[in-house]
């Protein structure tokens, strides 16, 4: 499991200055933050799926949202 | 005597949990949630370790009024042995959310307090992607298979948001997903107000922070070709700007000429109608 990766997500979801820098250059903000090469390409490649298995949240959530 | 909290997570990840509610989560005895998303449920166990998600309550082939009772039944109970017990919900909890009004009210009915705080909802992130302003020209807003069933008295020259296609014709409440035929009578009634070549948007909000919100403009009448998801909602723009009413001007004594709007408001008059 990533701490990294959970935490930079984390962060995006809190901050919208640190969105809009990553928006402009997601590779110095992933660098920023120490990521491996391997949870950079997941990001980059906007995988979800993965993400949340790498920072360890896999679990059997369904992600039901209606009423 | 015990209180039931029930509070919203917001739409986003933690970002959108409002300080009221991570202060409740922090000094309850238990805490539930019922969530979309992996990362805001891991950021609510950061503030309450032992917090109990509602989530495997939801089952396929079950009705989702069964897993909803289930919940109510979890969180109520809870209550009997807890002075505080804290209900999360995705969203703002009272918007859209049936286990939160019906945990209160049973709640209630047990001799207990109950409070819902407000949180941000699906409409509110609507407002501020699309720049919708009610205080504009209004906002109607219904529950799509509702709208499609009961004859609604609705204005033309309102905006419109239509929600959760995705459940647009399960009347049993046990499906995820609609079927373009459904859409294409959801859509055959809007074009007995709107042209069919009436540009509707389907919207999203953003749930994830890698994402953008997701605002496609298509033609009203290419509605059933559309990929609907869990979170798609159909806003539809006014079909026409709003005229005032001529006689009911003249019984309030009143001349059209003398009519004045607000500088903002006249600016986005000519918005709609450019």
């Amino acid at each position: 499991m990533s701490e990294k990766l959970k935490t930079l997500v984390h962060k995006l979801g809190q901050d919208p200055t640190l969105v809009d820098r990553f928006k402009k250059d997601p590779e110095a903000v992933m660098e920023a933050h120490d990521l491996s090469d391997e949870h950079k390409d997941l990001i980059r490649n906007k995988d979800k799926e993965g993400i949340k298995k790498a920072a360890g949240l896999d679990d059997a959530h369904m992600n039901f949202i209606i009423f | 005597m015990a209180k039931l909290y029930v509070l919203g997570s917001g739409i986003g990840l933690a970002g959108q949990l409002t300080a009221q509610a991570r202060c409740v989560i922090e000094q309850a005895d238990t805490v539930f949630a019922l969530l979309a998303e992996p990362f805001a449920l891991d950021h609510l166990r950061s503030l309450k370790p032992d917090l109990i998600s509602l989530s495997d309550h939801y089952g396929r082939g079950r009705t989702r009024d069964q897993s909803y009772a289930e919940m109510v039944q979890r969180i109520v109970e809870a209550l009997d042995h807890c002075e505080r017990v804290a209900a999360v919900f995705y969203g703002h909890p009272g918007v859209f959310v049936w286990p939160s009004h019906e945990a209160m009210r049973s709640a209630r009915l047990r001799g207990h307090e109950a409070t819902m705080l407000p949180g941000i909802s699906a409409e509110d992130c609507l407002l501020a992607d699309l720049e919708i302003d009610p205080g504009f020209s209004g906002l109607q807003s219904y529950e799509a298979f509702d709208f499609l069933v009961y004859p609604r008295r609705y204005d033309p020259s309102v905006p419109m948001v239509l929600w959760q296609l995705a459940v647009l014709g399960d009347w049993r409440r046990e499906r995820f997903e609609t079927e373009p035929a459904w859409l294409e009578g959801l859509a055959r009634l809007l074009m007995e107000h709107y042209a069919p070549d009436h540009k509707v948007a389907l919207y999203e909000a953003v749930s994830f922070p890698l994402d953008s919100p997701r605002i496609e403009w298509i033609e009203l009448q290419c509605l059933s070709r559309a990929g609907i998801g869990q979170a798609t909602t159909l806003f539809v723009p006014p079909g026409a700007a709003p005229a005032p009413d001529l006689e009911r001007l003249r019984s309030l004594g009143l001349e059209i000429d003398g009519l004045s709007e607000a500088k903002y408001q006249r600016i986005r008059r000519q918005q709609f109608e450019s």
